[in-house]
Parts: C-alpha cells; sequence; structure tokens
C-alpha cells in the first residue's frame, strides 16, 4: 500500500520513518543495480512495465475488487532487481497518478520490496521443484507472504509514527489479509503457467547448495537488519512523555518531562479517581511542574496529554495522600474537607491515633516538621530514581550504531567472502 | 525548447494539459528539483491556514501550467478517498475525552483536526506535482532525472519502462478483449483467480520475448553496455526566475507556519 508523505510528516518519529525507510530503500537499490547487468536492464524494465499494467487489473474479492500488486511475484522473477524496479514503478505512478508521494518513495519502495527479496529467497527452490503442487503451493506462499509482510512494514511505520495511528495501522493490516488470499492465488497461477510455458523466467535451481545458503543468510541478516533499525526508532523513544509525582504537605506536587530530560511546559494534566471520574485537570508551568488539591483520599490517577497522541500515567496511591482527607464515598469533589480548617498532617494514618493522645504541642510540631522535612527528601530520591531511569545515555545511542555496524558488517563479510571464493 | 506536452491517452487518463504552457519552457531539472522542494515544505508545515494557502497555490500554479482544473481535481479523487478513510479512523484514537460520540464510538478533536490536516496537505502536495510535472514528458522527466544525478542503470530502466509502458498495455487490451470474445466472466471462483494468473503470465511471457529481442537489436547496433542520452538541457534566465519564484512561495509558506 502506498503511504503519502502527508500522512507521516505530522510527527518528528513519522519523519523519522521517511527518512529511515529513505536510507534502506537507497541500500536496497544499491545492491540491486550491483547485480543487474547491462543486458538485464530491458528484461527489468519490460517486467517491470508488466507489472504496472499488471496493476489496473481488478479482482472481484466479495462486493468489493482489489487491484493486484503482485510483489511476490516480483521478487520471485527479479530478486534483489526488485528495488529498482518497483522504485521505478512507484515513481511513474507518483508522478503520473499522484498514488503515494515523492518524499514517501523510500519508505513505499522498502514496504514492497523488502518482502519481495526475503520471499524471493524462500520460494525460489521450491517453485522450480519437480512436483507441481509443491510449485502451487510454494507461489500461493509467496504471494500471500509478500503481501502480508509489507501490510506489516506499512502498518509497523504507521504505529510508530506516534500512537494516533494505531487503528489506522490495525486497520491497514486487516484489510491487507483479505487481499493477502487473493494475491496467493493469483501468484500461484502464473508460477504454475510460467513453468508449463517458459520455465526459464522462473529463478535458476542450479545455484549450488552453499551459494544458496549464503544469500539466504543475507536476505535473513537483512531482514534482521530492518527489523533492528524499525526497533531501535521505538527503543529510543524520543519524545516520549513521562509524569512524576509526590505530595507534599498537603498538595500533589509533580514535573511532566521529556525522554532525555527536558521539561514539557503547558500540558495538561487530568487527574482521574480509580473509578475514572474526573477529579480536576491543571497544566504545568513552563518549566513543567504542576500542582493538585487532593481532596479525596484515594488512588489519584495523573494522565499528562501533550496531544498528538504523546501522553503518560502516573498514580499516586491512597496512602501517600494526607490522612487528613476523607474516604471517596463520604464526599464529592466539590465539598470542602472538614480537616482543612485543623491543617494538614503529612503523616500516615497513625499520626491522628498519636495527636489525639495529647502530646505537648511542641513537641508535636516538632516531629511534624521532622517529617515533613523527611518526606520531601524522600519525594526528592525519588524523583531522581525516576528521571535517571528515563535518561537517554550516550552508551545507548552507540550501543544502537554499534549493533547496526555490526550486523551490516557481517552481511558485508558474508558478501565478500563469496566474491574470493 | 518548448514542445507540446505529449502526455498519451492511455491507462483511461485524459491528457492534462492541451496548450503549450509557459511551464514547459522550462528546464525539466529546475521542475524536478523544484517538486521535491516543494513536497519538503509542505510536508514540514501543519498549520491548517498555511495548507490552505498551499492549496490555493497549488491551484494557481495548475491553472499557471494550463491544464484543466476539472481533470485535475478527477484525478484528486483517490487521494481524498483515502483522506475520507482517515477522517473515519483517526479520530477514534486519540484523547481521553471525545468532542462528540455516535452511539458508544467516540471522536476526538484532535482526531478530526489530524485527519483535515493530512487530507489537506496530501491534496496540496499531489495538486503542485501535478502542476510542476503533469505536463512533462516522460521521456524528458527520464533524461532530466539523468542529469541530475541518478545512476545510468536506474535512468536507463526508467527510460525503457516508460517506452513499453504504452506497448504492453495495447498488450493487455488484446488479451482482455479475447478474454471477453471467449465469454469470460469474473466472479468469485478458481476459474476467475486462474484465469487472472494466465492473463499475467501471457503478458510476462510476451514482456520476456520482447525484451530478448531488444537486446539482440541493442547489441546487434553495437550497445556495450554505456547508454547514451541526447537531450541536453541548459538553465536560461526564466528558470532563475522561476527558481527565485519557488523560493520566495515556500520562504512565506514557512513563515505563515512558524508565526
Amino acid at each position: 500500500m502506498h503511504l503519502h508523505e502527508a500522512v507521516l510528516s505530522n510527527s518528528h518519529s513519522g519523519v523519522a520513518v521517511l527518512c529511515a525507510g529513505a536510507v534502506a530503500a537507497a541500500a536496497g537499490t544499491a545492491i540491486g543495480l550491483r547485480k543487474m547487468e547491462h543486458e538485464q536492464v530491458p528484461r527489468v524494465a519490460l517486467v517491470t512495465s508488466a507489472f504496472f499494467v499488471v496493476s489496473l487489473i481488478h479482482v472481484p474479492l466479495g462486493v468489493t475488487s482489489v487491484h493486484l500488486v503482485l510483489n511476490g511475484l516480483v521478487g520471485l522473477l527479479l530478486g534483489w532487481s526488485a528495488f529498482p524496479a518497483l522504485l521505478v514503478a512507484l515513481l511513474l505512478q507518483a508522478v503520473l497518478f499522484g498514488h503515494g508521494g515523492l518524499l514517501a518513495l523510500g519508505l513505499n519502495t522498502l514496504t514492497m520490496a523488502a518482502p519481495a527479496v526475503v520471499c524471493h529467497y524462500l520460494f525460489r527452490r521450491a517453485v522450480v521443484a519437480r512436483r507441481a503442487g509443491l510449485a502451487s503451493a510454494a507461489g500461493f506462499l509467496a504471494g500471500a507472504a509478500a503481501m502480508l509482510l509489507g501490510a506489516l512494514l506499512t502498518a509497523s511505520a504507521l504505529w510508530i509514527a506516534g500512537k494516533e495511528f494505531e487503528l489506522l495501522a490495525k486497520t491497514v493490516l486487516g484489510l491487507h489479509v483479505a487481499v493477502a488470499a487473493v494475491e496467493g492465488l493469483i501468484t500461484a497461477s502464473v508460477v504454475s503457467f510460467l513453468r508449463k510455458v517458459r520455465r526459464d523466467m522462473l529463478p535458476a535451481s542450479a545455484a549450488g547448495r552453499p551459494a544458496h545458503a549464503r544469500r539466504s543468510l543475507q536476505a535473513l541478516l537483512f531482514t534482521g537488519t530492518l527489523l533492528a533499525v524499525f526497533g531501535q526508532t521505538t527503543a529510543a523513544s524520543a519524545h516520549k512523555l513521562f509524569v512524576f509525582a509526590a505530595v507534599r504537605g498537603d498538595v500533589i506536587e509533580g514535573e511532566v518531562y521529556y525522554h532525555g530530560g527536558d521539561s514539557a511546559g503547558n500540558v495538561k494534566v487530568s487527574v482521574f479517581d480509580p473509578g475514572g471520574k474526573l477529579l480536576g485537570e491543571t497544566t504545568t508551568d513552563p518549566e513543567g511542574k504542576f500542582e493538585f488539591q487532593p481532596r479525596l483520599c484515594c488512588d489519584h490517577r495523573l494522565i499528562a496529554d501533550a496531544g498528538l497522541g504523546h501522553a503518560a500515567e502516573y498514580t499516586v496511591e491512597a496512602g501517600e495522600l494526607p490522612a487528613a482527607l476523607g474516604p471517596p464515598s463520604a464526599r464529592t469533589p466539590g465539598d470542602s474537607p472538614p480537616d482543612s480548617a485543623q491543617g494538614a498532617e503529612p503523616l500516615s494514618p497513625a499520626a491522628p491515633a498519636r495527636h489525639a493522645h495529647g502530646s505537648p504541642a511542641l513537641a508535636n510540631a516538632d516531629l511534624a516538621a521532622q517529617t515533613e522535612a523527611l518526606s520531601r527528601q524522600i519525594a526528592a530520591l525519588r524523583q531522581d530514581l525516576d528521571r535517571w531511569k528515563a535518561q537517554l545515555r550516550l552508551q545507548d545511542i552507540l550501543g544502537g550504531i554499534g549493533y547496526i555496524l555490526g550486523v551490516m558488517g557481517l552481511i558485508f563479510f558474508l558478501g565478500g567472502k563469496r566474491k574470493r571464493t | 525548447m518548448a514542445t507540446a506536452p505529449q502526455q498519451p491517452p492511455w491507462l483511461g487518463l485524459p491528457p492534462l494539459a492541451v496548450r503549450v504552457a509557459w511551464m514547459d519552457t522550462l528546464d525539466p531539472r529546475g521542475r524536478m528539483a523544484a517538486a521535491v522542494l516543494v513536497s519538503a515544505a509542505l510536508a514540514a508545515a501543519n498549520q491548517l491556514l498555511t495548507l490552505v494557502i498551499a492549496l490555493l497555490t497549488a491551484a494557481a500554479a495548475v491553472r499557471l501550467a494550463r491544464m484543466g482544473l476539472r481533470t485535475a481535481f478527477r484525478r484528486l479523487i483517490p487521494v481524498n478517498l483515502f483522506g475520507l478513510v482517515l477522517l473515519l479512523v483517526l479520530p477514534l484514537s486519540t484523547a481521553p475525552a471525545p468532542w462528540f460520540s455516535v452511539g458508544r464510538v467516540g471522536y476526538s478533536r484532535e482526531g478530526l483536526l489530524l485527519a483535515l490536516v493530512i487530507a489537506v496537505k496530501a491534496n496540496a502536495i499531489v495538486l503542485w506535482i501535478m502542476a510542476l510535472l503533469g505536463s512533462l514528458d516522460t521521456v524528458r522527466l527520464g533524461h532530466a532525472l539523468q542529469h541530475l544525478g541518478v545512476p545510468g542503470k536506474l535512468a536507463h530502466l526508467l527510460l525503457f519502462t516508460i517506452r513499453y509502458l504504452d506497448v504492453l498495455h495495447g498488450e493487455y487490451l488484446r488479451l482482455r478483449a479475447a478474454m471477453k470474445l471467449r465469454g469470460f466472466r469474473p466472479g468469485v471462483n478458481a476459474h476467475t483467480y486462474r484465469t487472472y494468473g494466465y492473463l499475467v503470465g501471457m503478458l510476462l511471457v510476451r514482456s520476456a520475448d520482447r525484451s530478448e529481442r531488444i537486446v539482440a537489436a541493442m547489441k546487434c547496433r553495437g550497445f556495450r553496455g554505456r547508454f547514451h542520452v541526447f537531450h541536453r538541457f541548459a538553465f536560461a534566465p526564466r528558470d532563475v526566475w522561476f527558481a527565485a519564484g519557488i523560493f520566495l512561495i515556500l520562504v512565506s509558506l514557512e513563515l505563515l507556519e512558524y508565526s
């Protein structure tokens, strides 16, 4: 499915996905161009034109009709040349029809060509097997798997782009599952036709076992790198929102910040009780700090919403709240708690009992002050811990880069070994 | 060099432009670069006001390129179908407080706004690309890309693909006519899928045969691996004015966006 760059360019992670897709597609195209001899260009071009024309065919499916993509077949016939072939086809579609945009060309090529290459290496031997049934089954699997993998890549690109695209991603995935069966059936039919009419169009089965195994390994490593690249984008979580809160005195004080420590100003924070009822709302100041006056003694669920799907949650438990607040059933948020006149005691429920024993006011105030100081220090410690967990450290970045370099190095090493033998 | 744009009326689409427009006198390399820059600038814009103004400038550009607006809007239908899907799906996701509900399903305001932004942005980008590249002869597009630095084999591939699209479409139509003459009626059954598979297979076989003849012909004419491109492009003063104009439009759009 072709995505337009308008869909993905609204968030930073979307733009990152577009760039990552472009880079990966450029790499795949470079590999494809290197493996394509000058003499093979007309053949690849004609196969590309054939697929362009084929995409006009509408096949009935239930009440509607779908247009064929057949990238599994492209992969079976062309191998790595599927990358430049699909790039050209998508470029023409973007310029002539407006399907997909120029900037999303890389990502769209990747989502269609990568499954094509994978299917090439998985099924190339089976489609030229002696038994016709096995070949047809392999053709079916190649067509269906290519479509499903493509849908998976598109859906994950949407999912990485932002939480708001999650439902869209699932819809895309669901729609393609139905189409995958049709694609599989038609690919199986094409494979059986080509076996009878022009067997030499299908990949030659003469490739020896060691070379085939190495190339399958290369394909697997390429897929692994793709997944690693996509995985890094989620794991890095740049712009993931965090919220932390602690009770200080009789107020819940908190802070909202982004992954890496940048504070998030002007973010709306909503407070809900365990039943989901809204207790109140507040907004963070430019430094990301906010305050909330609790009136009920229950778990307070703080949800910070920075818009466009950035949301974070933190729960302040009832046990942390001053005991002076009454139980939730006795009050509504509108009433003022009757204990407010006495002033708040930042202590555990045992405090009122101690207070009732009638100790001297001076010692009690001293104890209260000490506990206040202690709770402040604990709150500060917990905040530090929370921030430290969320920090993006240099070693994470270096680790990610090293991971990618290592896998790519392995691929090139294996590729170089094959050339030398 | 100003040539009447030859957009072949194949694939069932009406040709976009019928008269030589100012756009066609420009260097296609400049138009290609402008198309990429405009796409990038519009992709970066997220305010609704900026995007609406971009849409209006796109429509103006389409008129400047002497293209029929009605035809242009017909071509926008697939983009807007997708936008409709987005409009229905996106608002169902986000915020905890829905704006309004249809039954048990809540629509959020942020989701609706996002869907609207995406739809307007997609329309604006597609219209701009149509205005800049729509009347460009695809062969000149291939030559322009090669002069812009696209690898030789890729440009070669593009030119050959363009060249044989029309031919293969003719083959496809002949095959469909033959199927119709034999009484083929598509339905949801194995016969239909097998027939479509054989159709695709036949198209591929014919394309493979044709490609072998082409390679043989090229070798006979002394092809040794280098594909020579004969179109020569030169920048004229009007290209500089065009570049300045595009730059001005993009800068003002970005200023509007970030103010």
